[in-house]
């Protein structure tokens, strides 16, 4: 065993550096988004910030500290209390904004799904690493699939369409870690395509209007407001930006859901590109160091975990950003570390504990 | 360690590995998709970024009118008479509510404001509206209680309300204001015509949408200017006073009175019957009603003419007060036959007693001696047929036919010289006599005295039309005149008044229509100006379709009454004892 020094000398403080000034921003840019207001919602987005943002450093230690091959061991428990957590959202889960039943009230809201998404990277990963043998095998992709699955369709049914996605995507980051082959992805790709149909059909009002507001973007002035109103905060931004808690499109409450989904205007607008890169940059950053885990790691269980982590920031990024530069359809996808909502930064925070965990268990050989 | 294999031979961490830089890849190509898009919109072209800026600009601000306070009318003693009141316009800023506080918001509105509290709920229940209307106008004591509740998010903005404190009084002189949200003008009267100077400056701010803001005058500069009549409002109460009981006592249809300073062309007091409310446009169902018969309503004057037919006849040297005719009851021109109101034969008859007697076949002789190009250059002198050009809008010119005219005929002259066959406004007949008052020269007849700017105090100078007749005419005419009131059974005793020598003409016209001249209806007048020697009043007295006939009989008595009033506003002195104060070197103060 090592002794206890060697744990913080492996320990990537680059990576928890980075992702510390990126909740500082993030912080930074919520007290600009909420200043002012009126609604007691928004009065406490900031504090609540800061309480899990502490806690989610915590916890990041914690499981840093925590191997995660315990986890691994675990995998069955916590594929069953994520199962339960998501049956209790669907059984007593409180409405959100339209419509859509994705929180928890037990004393403070928790939103299961950012938690189901920490626990699918580990149990598909364990799953995966104990099937290695297999991955060249049709069934296996099926079997990791199904795995997935069920905890997706559970999300799905919220509706969560955004979060349902990352899921997939956090299946397909660890399989193509794992070695799924090319041509099981074609298949699947295809099969995809031919339940494309199916899956409309099943999509609630709001999320088909966010899609055609997206496709179409005259289809819909009412949904168009908020993406319209994003580009023109982020085009009057300009190079550095109007300023912090300037922003005409920010103080005048012309940007809506400014705290969460169009963070990333507010801070473009504020900061112009200069504050915009700056964001990519890190969560760039944070990413780098990820892959840097991966590829350090003791064992494929590692490798996987860290994939996965690093799919699931490196897609609510894009999306997130995306979206707001009318890329993307509209979806409730926060930004990594900087979007306001805690449990979706405490488990963030999680997952980068579970990256720092491999990192510090690397292979010696290559230390 | 990873030391397993798959069926390829590669350890699992092997294929991680080798499928790393794959994803570093897809990252990076991922990146550059947003890197692009990101300066596609701040960075590379500015003419993007100008667009952006202006649309942001457009959410942020707006462009709003700050209407100006409008001047205030005063008479000429400094009454007011056209003020601003205070009102206010209730609005409402959603977006500075809360959703759940809107439902206590529009109750309260709706309580004091008398308004549906569900419509108004749905009217400011806009979730992203910086502003919504909900009341225009709202009474001072309401727009306070609403104030005293110091509600979030309700706007509450002073409005300007136009109010004519003494009500009916001058009305159509005065005017109104029609007050448009964007565009609030004077309509008719100084209101009218004053417009530009009353309104002031509209301002033109652009202004923050969030917070809320209004325009402000801060230089103050956007005020409109005071207006000062010549009107008194003593006079002109009892004008109407005047006017409305000789209605109503001889049946009359309308009529019209005009107090006039013959020496400036102030106009004391005017009045037409029926008047208006001008605190209550909105009552009025008969749009006549807003027009004022005094500049506007034409009318054959009858005898009153007599008076520029003799000043013009005397002042183009036809004839001299010595001249006589032989009046033989009838007078034949261009196929017409001429006869006398009583249809009596005078015999020999010198000017004077023509004009005191009231002569038709005498103006006619003079008329016919004058011609036509003298006869109808001393009327055209005399303003008829063309407008006096008094500051007040919707002035008629009358109608002056003249040889040429395709509707003239030669019986025009003798008919035109005793008031027939031509038209005229009260003001354009009170007007010309007013030249022979004032030693022959016409002076422009007005309504404002004074526009006062701030500080700056413009007084509107008097001015003279012309020169119609010559002093020595009009010192003859009037003489003709005082005869015409005092001669011996041809006078007229219902006008004079103890210790004041009046110059005056009565008027007993026929009134004209389609089918010929109405029967036994008339329009009675009395023009008179007085003291005759030194004219400091003119009256017109009109009344239309009067019971009584006779200008004589009707309109006499009440130029009385109205003299007899004026002699104590105005303070004129009596004759004898202006006479005694001018020969002890007195002066008498004119106003």
């Amino acid at each position: 065993m090592r002794e206890p020094g060697s744990v913080w000398r492996r320990f990537d403080f680059v990576l928890l550096g980075v992702v510390l000034v990126l909740t500082l921003y993030g912080i930074m840019m919520i007290a600009s988004a909420t200043r002012d207001a009126i609604d007691p919602d928004l009065i406490n987005r900031v504090p609540d910030q800061i309480t899990y943002a502490i806690l989610g450093v915590v916890m990041l230690l914690v499981f840093a500290l925590i191997d995660y091959r315990l986890l691994a061991g675990l995998s069955t428990w916590l594929y069953l209390v994520m199962i339960i957590l998501l049956l209790l959202v669907i059984v007593l889960g409180v409405e959100g904004d339209a419509g859509a039943q994705r929180w928890l009230n037990i004393g403070i809201r928790i939103q299961p799904s950012e938690i189901a998404k920490i626990l699918i990277i580990i149990t598909l990963s364990t799953f995966l690493s104990s099937r290695y043998k297999e991955m060249d095998k049709f069934p296996t992709v099926i079997q990791s699939l199904i795995h997935l699955a069920i905890p997706a369709g559970l999300i799905f049914i919220q509706p969560n369409l955004g979060m349902t996605l990352v899921f997939f995507v956090i299946w397909g980051t660890i399989n193509w870690a794992a070695g799924l082959r090319i041509k099981h992805i074609a298949s699947l790709v295809g099969i995809v395509l031919l339940m494309l149909p199916i899956a409309f059909t099943q999509l609630q009002t709001y999320q088909l209007s966010r899609i055609t507001t997206f496709l179409f973007p005259d289809s819909d002035p009412d949904a168009r407001y908020n993406v319209d109103q994003a580009l023109i905060s982020i085009g009057s931004g300009g190079l550095f930006g109007k300023g912090y808690a300037a922003g005409s499109q920010n103080t005048g409450r012309f940007l809506r859901v400014r705290h969460t989904d169009f963070i990333f205007s507010v801070i473009t607008h504020e900061f112009g590109m200069v504050g915009g890169l700056t964001v990519m940059g890190m969560i760039g950053l944070v990413l780098m160091r990820i892959l840097r885990a991966a590829r350090l790691a003791s064992d494929p269980l590692g490798s996987m975990i860290c994939y996965g982590v690093a799919g699931m920031i490196f897609f609510q990024t894009v999306v997130s950003i995306g979206m707001n530069l009318r890329l993307m359809p509209v979806t409730g996808l926060t930004l990594p570390f900087v979007s306001s909502g805690g449990t979706s930064l405490l488990f963030t925070m999680i997952g980068i504990g579970l990256v720092e965990s491999v990192v510090i268990r690397r292979q010696r050989l290559k230390n | 360690m990873a030391t397993t294999t798959t069926r390829t031979g590669l350890t699992q961490t092997d294929i991680i590995n080798r499928r790393l830089p794959l994803v570093i890849l897809f990252l990076v190509v991922m990146a550059s998709f947003l890197l692009v898009r990101v300066s596609q919109y701040q960075w590379l072209p500015p003419e993007v970024e100008r667009e952006f800026q202006l649309r942001s600009a457009q959410n942020t601000n707006s462009v709003r009118r700050l209407p100006a306070e409008r001047g205030v009318i005063y008479d000429r003693d400094g009454q007011p008479l056209a003020v601003n009141t205070i009102q206010y316009e209730i609005g409402v800023s959603p977006n500075l509510i809360l959703s759940d506080r809107r439902r206590e918001v529009a109750a309260n509105l709706g309580l004091i404001l008398g308004l549906d509290e569900f419509a108004l709920y749905q009217q400011i229940d806009l979730q992203e509206q910086s502003w919504v209307l909900v009341a225009r106008p709202v009474t001072a004591d309401l727009g306070q209680q609403i104030a005293d509740l110091d509600m979030l998010g309700v706007v509450i903005n002073p409005l300007s309300k136009r109010f004519y404190p003494q009500g009916t009084l001058a009305a159509p002189l005065i005017g109104f204001v029609i007050e448009a949200e964007n565009n609030t003008r004077g309509a008719i009267g100084v209101e009218g015509s004053y417009n530009a100077q009353l309104a002031g400056r509209v301002l033109e701010q652009e202004v923050s949408n969030v917070p809320f803001q209004l325009p402000t005058d801060a230089d103050g500069s956007q005020r409109g200017m005071d207006v000062v009549l010549t009107i008194d409002r003593d006079v002109q109460f009892w004008v109407e006073f005047e006017l409305t009981k000789a209605v109503q006592e001889t049946n009359a249809t309308g009529g019209s009175i005009i107090v006039m300073n013959p020496r400036n062309g102030d106009i004391l007091g005017m009045a037409s019957y029926p008047g208006f409310d001008a605190n209550n446009i909105a009552g009025i169902e008969d749009p006549k009603l807003l027009q004022n018969p005094a500049i506007s309503g034409v009318y054959e004057p009858g005898s009153v003419m007599k008076v520029l037919t003799m000043a013009g006849a005397l002042n183009s040297g036809t004839i001299t007060p010595q001249w006589t005719y032989n009046d033989q009851g009838v007078l034949n021109v261009g196929g017409i036959a001429v006869q006398n109101w009583d249809r009596s034969a005078y015999g020999i008859v010198d000017a004077t007693t023509a004009l005191a007697k009231s002569l038709n076949i005498g103006m006619a002789t003079i008329a016919l001696e004058m011609g036509q190009e003298r006869f109808y250059t001393a009327l055209r002198d005399f303003g008829v047929g063309q407008r006096t050009g008094v500051d007040l809008p919707g002035e008629e010119s009358g109608i002056l036919k003249v040889p040429g005219d395709p509707d003239w005929s030669e019986s025009n002259l003798a008919t035109n010289s005793f008031g027939q066959g031509v038209s005229l406004t009260p003001l354009q007949m009170i007007t010309a006599v007013s030249a022979i008052a004032n030693d022959g020269l016409m002076m422009q007849p007005r309504v404002v005295l004074q526009i006062v700017d701030g500080e700056n105090v413009v007084n509107a100078q008097p001015s003279a039309i012309r020169r119609v007749i010559t002093a020595e005419t009009a010192e003859i005419v009037t003489q003709m005149m005082i005869r015409a009131v005092t001669e011996e059974g041809g006078g007229v005793p219902l006008a004079q008044i103890p210790g004041y020598v009046i110059a005056g003409k009565t008027g007993t016209a026929e009134i004209p229509s389609p089918t010929g001249y109405e029967f036994g209806t008339s329009i009675a007048s009395f023009i008179g100006f007085f003291p005759a020697d030194d004219p400091q009043v003119i009256i017109l007295i009109k009344l239309d379709r009067p019971a009584g006939y006779w200008g004589s009989q009707v309109a006499a008595p009440i130029f009385k009454r109205m003299a007899e009033r004026l002699v104590l506003l105005l303070g004129i002195p009596t004759d004898d004892v202006r006479q005694a104060l001018t020969a002890a070197g007195g002066i008498v103060t004119e106003r």
